[in-house]
């Protein structure tokens, strides 16, 4: 096969289905029919690609319709199962899981009396020892820092100060 | 948003609207059918999958988003339930070749070709033809198939079917043409055998 014959065939299906520009499409038709065996594959691609689309058409069958719609009713009613599903899972419990629902529902509500209790009696703190656990830090290196002239620290070295008098007394 | 009344439609029916859902139904139930029958050669299968399609609309109708034309979507489902089916292997595809369709008593429609008057004599070859060519088009890679069909039956563009089967512009073009190449291949093959 020569370069001709190589770059023809290359360009068969592009030439059958009249993709190629005027000046390809008129020198493929002339190699074609200077060349026989090119002529003969593109007369085999031809017969193929004509019989394509001789495909038959078919029409659904008569119950395609009624099977379609059983199929969506089918589905509208998994649905509407699946809706409740949580509800009925939970009736289900209390009915066949009694006395277990009860403990607990039981446990349930201790803990949240017990949480409660905690939040209420939860002892605030004033803004003094706020600050000192703000600076928690420094308060453990609370001895250094006053015996050091470190002035950048003066108002907080009093704050400290006064919240340890308040300690010992 | 796409100007396209099926994607208003399907729209419609994501908000709730039944008789939106009926109409896509039957604008797309003959094509989607057709597609698939000439995908799998089965009528059965292809009756089977075709409602699997609207059913997945049905059902995923909340997941849509109007990005694309809507025949695009659902050709996307279809192609790759099509896929899917056939990995499974939960349907042996076979082809159906005959004139008749016993079960149902109507006639496969040959489509009308108004280009030249044919005798018995032709019209045997071309029938004959015809049997070859879906054989040859089932022994395609499925991707390649699907491509084919798009091209061919639908008449779709390059760039639709890229869309369809999620590839490039050019990547269409290609696997096109090396399918068609192919199936000129498989004929011939099957000539020097018969």
């Amino acid at each position: 096969m020569n370069k001709s014959c190589k770059k023809c065939r290359a360009d068969l299906v592009a030439y059958y289905d009249r993709e190629l520009s005027a000046k390809r499409m008129r020198e493929i038709a002339d190699h074609i029919a200077a060349c026989p065996t090119c002529a003969d594959e593109f007369s085999v691609l031809q017969e193929t690609l004509s019989a394509v689309p001789a495909f038959p058409e078919i029409q659904p069958s008569a119950d395609y319709d009624r099977t379609f719609w059983e199929k969506i009713r089918a589905v509208r009613a998994t649905r509407e199962q699946h809706r409740w599903w949580g509800v009925r899972a939970v009736l289900s419990l209390i009915r066949f899981q009694r006395p277990v629902f009860i403990a607990a529902a039981g446990v349930c509500v201790c803990l949240c009396f017990a949480a409660l209790f905690a939040v209420r009696h939860q002892r605030q703190l004033d803004p003094e020892e706020r600050a000192v656990a703000q600076q928690l830090d420094l308060f453990a290196h609370y001895d250094i820092i006053r015996q050091s002239d470190a002035l950048e620290h003066f108002e907080l070295i009093r704050v400290l100060d006064a919240f340890v008098e308040d300690d010992t007394k | 948003m796409v100007h396209d009344p099926d994607v208003q439609l399907m729209l419609r029916f994501q908000r709730g609207d039944e008789a939106a859902f009926r109409q896509l139904y039957e604008k797309y139930k003959i094509p989607l059918l057709n597609f698939i029958f000439r995908y799998c050669q089965d009528r059965r299968i292809a009756e089977e999958l075709s409602q699997d399609v609207f059913l997945r609309v049905y059902t995923k109708a909340g997941s849509y988003r109007p990005d694309a034309m809507f025949s695009t979507w659902l050709y996307r489902i279809a192609i790759n339930i099509c896929l899917n089916e056939l990995r499974s292997g939960k349907y042996r595809f076979e082809y159906e070749l005959k004139t008749v369709d016993a079960d149902h008593g109507d006639k496969f429609i040959e489509a009308p070709d108004h280009t030249r008057s044919i005798n018995a004599e032709d019209k045997l070859d071309e029938e004959e033809r015809g049997k070859r060519v879906r054989h040859a088009l089932a022994a395609l890679p499925p991707k390649h198939r699907v491509a084919l069909i798009c091209s061919v039956y639908e008449q779709l563009p390059y760039k639709e079917i890229g869309r369809r089967i999620g590839c490039s512009e050019a990547a269409v073009k290609s696997i096109i043409h090396r399918s068609k190449l192919a199936l000129r291949d498989l004929l011939r093959k099957r000539k020097l055998y018969e």
